[in-house]
């Protein structure tokens, strides 16, 4: 069974409309949960406010940057920090330290939804495209921009995984898991880590800069996870003059 | 400790985070919980952070007693190193000088565009100083709208350019 895509849009490119919608969504579960857990709607509304376009911009200075000033585009890793110094401008402004934990966990929560369907995206438009394979499920595109492949559907597959992470995070969240958050980067980092390795671009690479980061948060995660485990509940602490 | 805050009886007091803050019993009213600025924590429970006021009339409060906490001006008994409450006038002046900086920099970009930049360069540093520095709020609201403004702005060209920029977008993701 093999997809075709043809990369020829017309004038409104199928891309940016799931750019658009991938914001939308990620946006209004973070107001959602904000408001959820007692952030005012104020500041919740702030937060959606600032958080596309810091979102895009990020997310192509990153690529920018990252690709030594060669490619313009956008890169999910820059996206993710956009949404995070957001959240932590937001906090800082408000001079509202307490909740700052809130709304960087809302993100994180947030944060594979907006990726999952960003992702579908990147599928319709051959970015971001997998390796070279022609067995089951694997994608033909064709345009002028991209000329003739057949790929792994790597995006698709990010889609899936991304989307199932996010409604992990929303039923690790339901239970009130103390682990939810440090759970839900683990799982982004490994899934985004290993599907890596099945892009084009991952080709003539050992590992990626965004591997990298994957491995760093993985690690600063678990030894996260561990100092909550051995954090022995405070109870009664006299505040003395 | 046992804590009477408000209207929420049996709240419970707790260092968390580094920082002094209430937690309200199981099954509290949300619609207190929202009244009275309770967050909700990842493991569920509700907590209020304490306020300077709050944390200053504790300090005074009898050691073994449950605390009271409710809005009775008669109740807290002021510190005497006190710090006065930042004049709002003041604070609405210098954001609106500074934001009249910021504009005419701006406009001034079309005439000359390095004194026009420098300026609202100096203006926006100035109010950032002035929100987190001064805790001045309304410079921290014009801070948000100039941040959201230049963002948008940088949206739109992006906008307009990603058809031909997905020529380039090849192997980032």
């Amino acid at each position: 069974m093999r997809i075709h895509i043809n990369t020829d849009h017309g004038t409104i490119s199928p891309y940016s409309i799931f750019l658009m919608l991938a914001l939308a969504a990620g946006t209004a579960v973070i107001i959602r949960l904000c408001i959820r857990r007692g952030i005012t709607l104020r500041k919740s509304l702030l937060l959606a406010a600032m958080i596309p376009p810091m979102c895009i911009s990020c997310a192509a200075a990153f690529a920018f940057l990252t690709s030594g000033g060669r490619i313009f585009g956008f890169a999910s890793i820059g996206a993710a920090a956009g949404v995070y110094i957001t959240a932590l401008l937001i906090s800082l402004i408000w001079q509202s330290p307490g909740e700052r934990a809130i709304l960087l966990q809302n993100c994180t929560f947030a944060l594979p939804l907006m990726y999952g369907i960003a992702k579908i995206g990147c599928f319709t438009a051959g970015c971001c495209h997998g390796i070279c394979y022609d067995g089951l499920l694997c994608v033909r595109y064709t345009g002028k921009r991209i000329g003739d492949i057949c790929v792994f559907p790597v995006q698709l597959m990010e889609s899936v995984v991304f989307i199932a992470i996010f409604i992990a995070g929303m039923v690790f969240l339901k239970k009130h898991d103390i682990h939810s958050v440090q759970k839900v980067a683990i799982l982004s980092a490994a899934a985004k880590f290993v599907l890596e390795f099945l892009r084009k671009s991952h080709s003539h690479r050992a590992l990626s800069i965004e591997q990298a980061i994957c491995l760093l948060v993985t690690i600063a995660c678990l030894i996260n996870m561990k100092k909550t485990q051995k954090r022995k509940k405070v109870t009664a602490k006299p505040v003395t003059q | 400790m046992k804590v009477m805050f408000y209207e929420i009886n049996d709240c419970e007091y707790e260092y968390l985070n580094g920082r002094p803050a209430i937690t309200a019993p199981y099954c509290t009213d949300f619609a207190l919980l929202k009244k009275y600025h309770f967050v909700q924590l990842i493991d569920g429970r509700w907590v209020h952070y304490m306020t300077e006021r709050e944390i200053d009339n504790m300090r005074k409060y009898p050691n073994g007693e449950p605390l009271i906490i409710y809005d009775d001006e008669e109740r807290y008994i002021m510190p005497e190193n006190q710090q006065p409450e930042r004049d709002s006038e003041n604070d609405a002046i210098v954001t609106i000088g500074l934001t009249l900086l910021f504009l005419l920099g701006f406009c001034m970009t079309t005439v000359n565009s390095n004194i026009g930049s420098s300026a609202m360069f100096v203006s926006f540093i100035s109010l950032l100083a002035c929100a987190l520095g001064l805790k001045n709020k309304s410079a921290g609201v014009v801070v948000i709208i100039i941040l959201v403004g230049l963002q948008l702005v940088s949206v739109i060209l992006l906008m307009a350019a990603i058809n031909s920029c997905l020529y380039e977008c090849s192997t980032i993701g």
